[in-house]
Formats: structure tokens, C-alpha cells, sequence
């Protein structure tokens, strides 16, 4: 519709050049052009629209609003197994008073203890649709290295973020975790000869023979610093390669 | 070193700006989902250990640990070299029928332990 002088069409064309004016600006200025001009002529292939293939997405959702909220949570937590009272260590006392005292505390921890339940099952549906539709093949093979690496990375997030907790929770899961690395000392054959590694994590994560404090610290040092450089890197290869090969074409 | 395979090409729909405006508005939608959850709910509530780690406690309690070990590595190390176990071009699920066992036993394994250690 080509509107009168000063009707609302020729404002809105107006709002239309500044944009354009400014969207050419920013673009030029940051060297961005080609990155753009190449992404103005992407199809998304019709079989991709479908939702199994936004798994991925999502997922990156979760992992950044868990990142926000994480770099909130990480100013007030404390990392220590200390007591607070005698049934109370100062990591726990720290995680009461980001619910009770801190303001929005609550309902960012919230936000960030779902979003840790969402992206670990939708990182795992994730990968159930890359392995039925084969898209693991031929040239995407890094590809899904890198992803079977996030996974378990995920899963140590989803783990140590837990042991942070210092609850009940928190010691059956490091029990779990012990008791699956004492399991290499009983291997048939091979167990005996693989102690002095169940032995080093055990001393090193958990055990208290090299710090009193060894699974908080630990866990705390691994989940903020160690897993999120990791993560990171890993995604940008992942993201790179998948705009390298493309999605993978309909079965 | 093997070629890449020919991939079969359709019609797509444009990335800029439609499907972009569409992603956003998912991703917000999502995030929405998120905020409303947390704020419905008690973060303590969030804690649900138990859909992913109820599995492998009672694998640990039901067998030998060092059994566990064994298949939750071996699970760990398959996946990651499944692209040069099944090497075929098919990507057909029904046409790879050893690797879709051996996730299909993988899954059905994990459900069954969930249920048990519930
Ligand atoms: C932090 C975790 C992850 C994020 C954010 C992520 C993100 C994505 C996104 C956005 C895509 C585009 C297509 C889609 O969404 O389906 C994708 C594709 C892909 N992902 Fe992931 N992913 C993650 C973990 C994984 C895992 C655990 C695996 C496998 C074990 C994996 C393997 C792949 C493969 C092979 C593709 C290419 C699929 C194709 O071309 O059809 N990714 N990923």
C-alpha cells in the first residue's frame, strides 16, 4: 500500500530505511558482510523443520541460561565443607542464604536447577535423533566426537553441580561415583594392575588424604572454570562443523 | 580417503529472516517455559537426581561394581567411535540393524534400572 505524505505507510517506510541504514552501517563497519551475504542465501532444508531437529537448539537454550544464571549463583556460593552449625556446612549455609536472603535468589537458582534437568534430557533426545537418522556418518564424524564429548561433560556438570548442593543427595552421588571408580581396582585380569588409578582419584577428588575438603573444592574448581572452558570450545568446533557440512539430507 | 556421499537436495525455506525470526521466537518461548517453571515451583524441587542417577545406583547395588564399570565404559567408548564401527552409507535406521540393537539394549537396560531403583 503506497501511503499519502505523513500517512502512517510512509513512516513505517521511514522506521524501514533507518534500519536498513543502520543495519548496513553496523555491518560494514564490523566486517560482517560476507558472513551475512552467505547466510542470506542458506535454505533450511524441509526435512530439518521438523521439531526432532531442534534438539540441539534447545539444548543451547538451557546451557545458556544456565551459564547466566550461574555466574549469579557462583558470587554468593561458598565453597567449603566447613561448619556452619554442627548439621550445617558453610556450602550449604551459602545456598540458604542465596534462597532466603538474596534478592530473586530463589527463583534464579530455580531457573538455573531446571534448566539442568532440561538440557540433560533434551541433550540425550538430542542424540537419540542424530543416531536414528545416522547423521553420524560420513563427513560427520567430528561432528558427533565433539557431541559425544559435550555429553559427558553434561553429565559431569549435571554430577558435580549436585555435590555442590552438600545434602544427603550430594553424598549418594559421590558414593555412586566412588564406587564406580573402585570398581576398575575388581576388574577381572587387568584390576590389580590398575589400583594406583582408582587410588589417585579417589585421593584426588574425594578421598581426604590430600585436602580435608577435597569433593567440594574439587567439584567446585570443575564445575566452574575446568567444564565451562571445555564446553565452550567444544560447541564452537561443534557449531563450525555443523555449518561446515550442512545438516544432513532426509533418510 | 572416502569420498563424501552425494546427500539428495529440496526445496528449502529461507534461512534470513523468516526461519531466523521463527528460531527466535521458539527460543523465547522455551525460555518462557524455563521462567514459569522455576517460579511455579521450588528450586528445591529441581533437584531430580533421580531421572538420571536412579539407574546407575541400582545397576551398582543390583551387580558387581566393577560390572558396571565395564558397561558403562564400554556404552561411553562405543558411542564415540560408532562413525568407524558402522561405516556403511546407509543411515536408514532399519538398515543398520547391529548398531539399533545395541542402543535399543542400551535404552531398554537404563529404563529398567530406572524403574527398579525408583
Ligand atoms: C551442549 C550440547 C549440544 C548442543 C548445544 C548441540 C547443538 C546442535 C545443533 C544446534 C545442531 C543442529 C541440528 C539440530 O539441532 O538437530 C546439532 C547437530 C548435530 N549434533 Fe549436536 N549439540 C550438542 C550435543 C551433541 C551430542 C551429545 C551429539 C552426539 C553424541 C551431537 C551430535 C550432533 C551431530 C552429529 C549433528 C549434525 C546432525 C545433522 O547434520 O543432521 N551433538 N547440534
Amino acid at each position: 500500500m503506497e501511503g499519502k505524505v505523513g500517512g502512517p505507510a510512509s513512516i513505517l517506510t521511514r522506521i524501514g530505511g533507518i534500519f536498513t541504514k543502520t543495519r548496513d552501517w553496523v555491518l560494514s563497519r564490523s566486517g560482517l558482510v560476507e558472513f551475512v551475504e552467505e547466510t542470506e542465501k542458506k535454505k533450511v532444508p524441509k526435512h530439518a523443520l521438523n521439531p526432532m531437529f531442534c534438539l540441539g537448539g534447545v539444548t543451547l537454550v538451557a546451557l545458556i541460561l544456565l551459564g547466566l544464571t550461574g555466574l549469579f549463583l557462583d558470587s554468593y556460593y561458598e565453597p567449603s565443607a566447613a561448619e556452619f552449625t554442627p548439621n550445617q556446612s558453610r556450602a550449604a549455609h551459602s545456598i540458604e542464604t542465596i534462597v532466603d536472603t538474596v534478592p530473586f535468589g530463589a527463583y534464579v537458582k530455580g531457573v538455573h536447577g531446571w534448566s539442568a534437568n532440561i538440557m540433560g534430557i533434551t541433550i540425550l533426545l538430542h542424540t537419540l535423533r542424530v543416531f536414528i537418522t545416522g547423521s553420524y556418518k560420513n563427513p560427520r564424524e567430528f561432528t558427533w566426537m565433539s557431541g559425544v564429548l559435550l555429553l559427558i561433560f553434561t553429565f559431569t556438570f549435571i554430577t558435580t553441580g549436585y555435590v555442590l548442593v552438600d545434602d544427603a543427595r550430594s553424598e549418594a552421588i559421590v558414593e555412586t561415583f566412588s564406587n564406580l571408580i573402585n570398581g576398575i581396582q575388581n576388574l577381572p585380569l587387568i584390576g590389580g594392575a590398575l589400583d594406583w588409578l582408582s587410588a589417585w582419584v579417589n585421593d584426588t577428588f574425594i578421598g581426604s588424604s590430600i585436602t580435608g575438603e577435597g569433593v567440594l573444592v574439587r567439584a567446585h574448581w570443575i564445575h566452574t572454570t575446568t567444564l565451562p572452558l571445555i564446553t565452550v570450545a567444544l560447541l564452537v568446533a561443534h557449531f563450525y562443523l555443523i555449518r561446515k557440512h550442512g545438516i544432513s539430507g532426509p533418510l | 580417503m572416502t569420498e563424501e556421499p552425494e546427500e539428495k537436495h529440496e526445496e528449502g525455506r529461507q534461512f534470513l529472516p523468516n526461519h531466523l525470526v521463527d528460531e527466535v521466537g521458539v527460543v523465547f518461548l522455551i525460555t518462557g517455559i524455563v521462567l514459569v517453571v522455576a517460579s511455579l515451583l521450588k528450586p528445591e524441587q529441581a533437584g531430580l537426581p533421580h531421572i538420571f542417577f536412579a539407574g546407575a545406583l541400582e545397576m551398582m547395588s543390583a551387580v558387581a561394581p566393577w560390572f558396571a564399570t565395564v558397561v558403562l565404559s564400554f556404552l561411553i567408548i562405543f558411542l564415540f567411535v560408532l562413525p568407524f564401527v558402522d561405516r556403511s552409507e546407509e543411515r536408514h535406521p532399519m538398515k543398520r540393524k547391529v548398531v539399533v540393537l545395541i542402543i535399543l539394549a542400551a535404552i531398554i537396560m537404563w529404563i529398567a534400572f530406572t524403574i527398579l531403583g525408583f
